[in-house]
């Protein structure tokens, strides 16, 4: 039973280790209002339920046609063709696949189901110093789901976080900060237009509430994927480091994560029939990673490079 | 992480790294030298009794047997005539050992060298002799016709771990008598306890020839001291290199004393653990005879010596360096069959660190950290490290074992006190034992010179059981009536009847298996007493009985091994929710689609695949992981074993689950026939599917304290998550949930390079296996080929 209230996800995953302190739950939440071009969680960009198949795991059985009820499905010699237009998402091939090369991404969850998942890992947090983390996806577009499943984790004594692009209307934040002990909030480059070329959007709704949030008492972690040709340069991370220290008066900035591009995502690309525009983009190289980080720590920040 | 330039060197000092080349290097061969002792000694004693003609033959042994001191090395001796041999037990091994002349040297797995004129030696001079006298060739010619129909060749119930091997699974007391006696004082004991015992009391002939039997053991024993002192003496008079003549006059000196006598330090006391480890596989090769707590019995040594500066702590860590060698060139003589599941040449010698004293204080000390850091360096499969943990284990203990975790050894294996100090309380020894106790085998909690527990005298099958209840008793591939006539399952109106017909044919597996194991217990009572390894156990001398005559302080066991509970939680949950609660499939449907191996229905298939799996931390399908696991222990509980309060239960698979799933059929859980099963209490392959912390949950509803052969429970981990400080301190505090979740053991693989490329080539079969990322984590095999391989690339320059 669907009830007001509920929220869309399309992963809640345990043992999460890159997304705050410890060992934590990771809720994924569907829907971003960017477009990042590497992005590696795609399946994360709309809100509606979608469709993905990896080709590695199929093998063309045909089992997925058959079933159809809306015939998106073809098999031609060695290729399995499909056409979203009249798909439902009805999930009649997921069911039927042997091979678990079909998957459903999105589904609607309560407060108290995904409170009862993260409780199993309770001992875990305490002896770790994790917790749950929201992200996705981006959480402040489902801003009631958030704040009330952060509420509920926090009266359970929960250690919480938020992974956030920083897209959204600044009271959104204000409702989620009560309840939040940590925010890992995205900044991926200072000017607006070069930002809206690989992003969709322009930045100063983002660094308006990053200047807001810096006033604030919840500590930030602030964390740049580091994308060739986009911001990989001494430049932009210089203009970064000086809009932190601008704005950093209360000192809340515990760290600079770099999050090095990589392809990790690009099957995802496949498997939901969107193309990927970094097709010809590289990791960038240690070394040049190694100058970004020296960049920021030289505007006071200690820096760390997240490598995959 | 290691950068490239880093020279692959292992050891720390030139000499170990040159022995450690030497012993990698060495192609592992046969040695017939005890062969051949033995059959002349139990042809020309023939009409003596088992004990002393054994004993005259490992005294005999001892006597003339080739010795040869390495050069270079300071701990010395060998079973054979070199390290990295296979000494051959004729008593137990001729059987295979015939069969295989001709394929010894070219088998795939483990090949042994034989060399033509050994072949010749062994056709001329043992062969014959060993007709039919073997302990298998006793067991087999004695155990009761219905256990054997299910106990031999069928898969069901194995017992060859036992029929075709030494005891072993014992623990010597080295604190509690080696260190204390040497073997004179042993000698001395027995000696005067001779005196006692008036021949003339039928009941003391045995206890008589047990206590002598000891004494011409120790006499063997204080002969192999006397010849390597003389050979190091007689090495130190002709060498040249003045610094390696003093070490050829210390080894004389430490082997003028020990093992004669009670070690006076650190060094003696290190080749006396040598000594007595070494005497054991002569006596009677067998896997998992363990060290014990090493850390605690060397520590007064070390730190007297430290303190009176004969010791520094880089030469006590070179001592180590070499005894773990030692340990590593220590060769278990398996047949084909068994090399090819116990693979490695390795018998399990199980050394343990850190836990908590008997008075129940913190026990890790400096020595805990140089037995890391030996393994760390050595890089060798042996000594199998374990390390006891506990709720207030010191974070830097805990932070330096999970450093060598990161090394992707499998090293150490990590044990929680808790349950397994409940563990031992179930088998009746003091708190203050139970607070002493060490690991063994695999996993299995043992006590030092104190317990007598073989952890094992073979395996049994839980996917059996449910085979026969889903067939009637029928075992499918032999098409033979291995299983009781529980009634055709369609007539079963609830789940609960199922469930009771699985249970019965559990029941009376374990039943069968008891009854076998009474016979091999029989068997090397009467054909294969140990009185050497007897005699390093309390209270065998004071009692004058061995071992398997119940003369130690304690008896437990044999163990027999379960295997498959998981495979038989899955399919219990399979069936509940797809038959009864949903009833989305029928029993003429899944009955069918089983017979036919799932080859007509692969959309059923993947229902079954999809119902609740073990490891997933859900309480559908976990809840029959303890209900059979205490419905298994109150079962073992009815029988008592010949010398043991009762047949103890255990769950480790040690690697049976390959052939024992080679003869199950199709099971409900969605496993194809032939397919292994579940090692120990880990989840099958691929069905974990939300990470570690759920594998965890899952296994610790489990009781372990009542299981008290032990647990097992294998996880794997990518490297990545042990990265740096961040990555230590996290799997740290992975570890103090294991302890609070009361789980009793678990062992983690790092993920290598060769599992990654497995998994791009079967992906199906490695469908849990995860990459960790930055800010994203992604099931492997749902990444395209090209960042397949770049990971690939970048996890073996991460092992580099």
């Amino acid at each position: 039973m669907l009830k007001n209230g509920d929220g869309t996800i399309f992963n809640i995953q345990r043992y999460s280790v890159n997304d705050g302190p410890g060992i934590r739950t990771l809720v994924f939440f569907k829907g971003c209002p960017l477009r990042c071009e590497w992005c590696s969680n795609p399946e994360s960009q709309k809100k509606k339920r979608q469709i993905m198949v990896f080709d590695n795991l199929c093998t063309l059985c045909g089992a997925c046609a058959a079933v159809c009820p809306n015939s998106c499905i073809t098999i031609q010699e060695d290729k399995r063709i499909y056409d979203p237009k009249n798909c439902d998402r009805c999930g009649q091939c997921r069911d039927i696949c042997p091979n678990s090369a079909v998957k459903l991404v999105g589904e609607k969850i309560s407060i108290k189901d995904v409170v009862a998942i993260a409780e199993k890992d309770y001992l875990f947090y305490l002896n770790s110093g994790g917790g749950v983390t929201l992200g996705g996806g981006e959480p402040t577009m489902q801003p009631e789901f958030s704040t009330n499943l952060l509420k509920a984790l926090k009266k359970y004594g929960i250690h919480t976080a938020i992974e956030t692009c920083g897209y959204t209307e600044w009271r959104i934040f204000e409702r989620l900060l009560p309840f939040l002990d940590l925010v890992l909030y995205d900044v991926k480059h200072i000017n607006p237009f070069t930002h809206e070329t690989q992003t969709g959007k322009s930045n100063q709704r983002i660094l308006r509430n990053l200047v807001n949030l810096l006033g604030k008492k919840a500590p930030v972690i602030i964390r740049i994927p580091v994308i060739p040709g986009f911001n990989d340069d001494i430049q932009a991370m210089n203009e970064i480091g000086l809009f932190l220290n601008t704005h950093n008066h209360n000192a809340v900035i515990e760290r600079v994560d770099l999050l090095p591009y990589h392809k990790l995502g690009i099957n995802k690309y496949k498997a939901l029939g969107l193309s990927y525009k970094l097709d010809g983009s590289q990791t960038p190289e240690k070394k040049r990673l190694e100058e970004l980080k020296q960049t920021l720590v030289d505007h006071g920040y200690k820096t760390s490079i997240e490598f995959l | 992480m290691t950068t490239v330039t880093n020279l692959k060197t292992y050891g720390t000092t030139p000499r170990i790294q040159k022995l450690r080349n030497q012993y990698v290097n060495a192609k592992v061969s046969v040695c017939l030298d005890r062969a051949i002792v033995y059959t002349d000694i139990y042809k020309a004693a023939e009409a003596e009794p088992m004990l002393l003609k054994r004993a005259k033959a490992f005294k005999r042994y001892c006597k003339i047997k080739p010795i040869r001191i390495e050069e270079g090395e300071l701990i010395v001796a060998s079973a054979g005539d070199r390290p990295r041999v296979a000494v051959i037990c004729p008593e137990i091994h001729a059987g295979w050992f015939e069969e295989e002349l001709d394929t010894l040297s070219t088998r795939p797995q483990d090949p042994y060298f034989l060399s033509i004129e050994n072949k010749e030696i062994w056709g001329k001079q043992i062969s014959s002799f060993w007709k039919n006298k073997t302990v298998f060739d006793y067991w087999f010619a004695q155990v009761p016709a219905e256990t054997k129909k299910l106990s031999y060749d069928t898969g069901v119930i194995d017992c060859l771990l036992k029929s075709e091997n030494g005891p072993g699974y014992q623990t010597p007391g080295f604190q509690e008598i080696v260190f204390q006696k040497g073997f004179d004082g042993i000698k001395k004991d027995a000696k005067k306890k001779i005196r006692y015992l008036d021949p003339a009391y039928p009941d003391n002939y045995d206890k008589l020839n047990f206590l002598k039997a000891v004494v011409i053991c120790c006499e063997g024993m204080s002969i192999l001291g006397e010849r390597h002192a003389r050979l190091a003496k007689q090495l130190a008079d002709e060498e040249q290199n003045r610094k390696r003549k003093k070490e050829l006059e210390k080894i004389a000196e430490v082997c003028t004393h020990v093992p004669a006598n009670p070690p006076r330090n650190f060094y003696e006391a290190i080749q006396m653990v040598w000594f007595v480890m070494m005497a054991i596989q002569i006596e009677a090769t067998a896997d998992s005879v363990a060290v014990g707590r090493f850390d605690q019995f060397m520590y007064s040594f070390f730190k007297k010596d430290i303190d009176e500066n004969i010791l520094t702590k880089d030469s006590a860590l070179e001592l180590i360096e070499n005894l773990w060698l030692k340990f590593y060139g220590n060769i278990w003589p398996l047949s084909e069959d068994g090399a090819f599941y116990y693979s490695g040449y390795h018998p399990f010698c199980a050394l343990t660190i850190g836990g908590i004293t008997p008075d129940g204080k913190d026990a890790t000390n400096y020595l805990s950290y140089l037995c890391i850091q030996a393994t760390m360096n050595l890089k060798v499969t042996q000594p199998s490290l374990g390390t006891r943990v506990y709720k207030q284990s010191p974070q830097k203990f805990l932070l330096k074992n999970a450093e060598l975790v990161r090394e992707g050894l499998g090293f150490p294996a990590f044990h929680n006190d808790e349950p397994a100090i409940k563990m031992l309380l179930k088998k009746g020894v003091t708190m203050e034992e139970a607070r002493n106790w060490n690991t063994l085998g695999c996993v299995e909690p043992s006590l030092a010179g104190k317990l007598h527990q073989w952890t094992a005298s073979g395996n049994y099958n839980f996917a059996s059981a449910v085979e026969f209840a889903l067939f009637n008793g029928k075992h499918i591939m032999s098409g033979k009536q291995l299983g009781l006539k529980t009634g055709d399952p369609k007539s079963f109106d609830t789940f609960d009847d199922f469930k009771a017909a699985v249970e019965k044919q559990l029941a009376y597996i374990i039943k069968q298996h008891a009854i076998a194991t009474t016979f091999i217990e029989r068997i090397h009572r009467d054909h294969l007493p140990c009185p050497l390894l007897s005699s390093l156990h309390l209270d065998c001398v004071e009692n004058a009985k061995s071992l398997m005559q119940g003369g130690a302080r304690y008896n437990v066991g044999p163990g027999n091994l379960g295997i498959g509970l998981t495979d038989c939680a899955n399919s219990l949950a399979a069936i509940k929710q797809l038959i009864y609660d949903k009833k989305a499939v029928t029993w003429d449907q899944l009955l069918d689609t089983l017979e036919n191996d799932f080859s007509s229905d692969g959309q059923l298939r993947k229902m079954l695949l999809n119902a609740p799996k073990w490891g997933n931390d859900d309480d559908y399908v976990d809840d029959f992981g303890r209900e059979i696991t205490d419905f298994m222990v109150k079962e073992h509980h009815k029988y008592k074993t010949l010398t043991g309060k009762y047949l103890m239960p255990a769950l480790l698979p040690v690697s049976s689950h390959v052939p024992m799933g080679k003869v199950v059929w199709a099971l409900p859980s969605g496993r194809k026939a032939y397919e292994p099963l579940a090692d120990g209490i880990s989840p099958n392959h691929g069905t974990d599917k939300l990470g570690p912390t759920a594998v965890l949950k899952s296994v610790s509803k489990i009781n372990h304290e009542d299981v008290d052969g032990g647990t097992l429970l294998n996880m794997k981990f990518d490297p990545k998550t042990l990265s740096g400080e961040e990555g230590l301190n996290r799997f740290t505090a992975f570890l103090r949930t294991f302890v609070d979740l009361g789980v009793y053991h678990v062992q983690f693989n790092v993920v290598e390079k060769d599992t990654l490329v497995a998994a791009q080539k079967r992906p199906e079969d490695h469908r849990s296996l995860m990459v960790r990322v930055a800010g994203y984590s992604a099931f492997f095999v749902e990444l395209c080929t090209e960042i397949q391989d770049d990971i690939i690339g970048r996890t073996s320059h991460q092992n580099l």
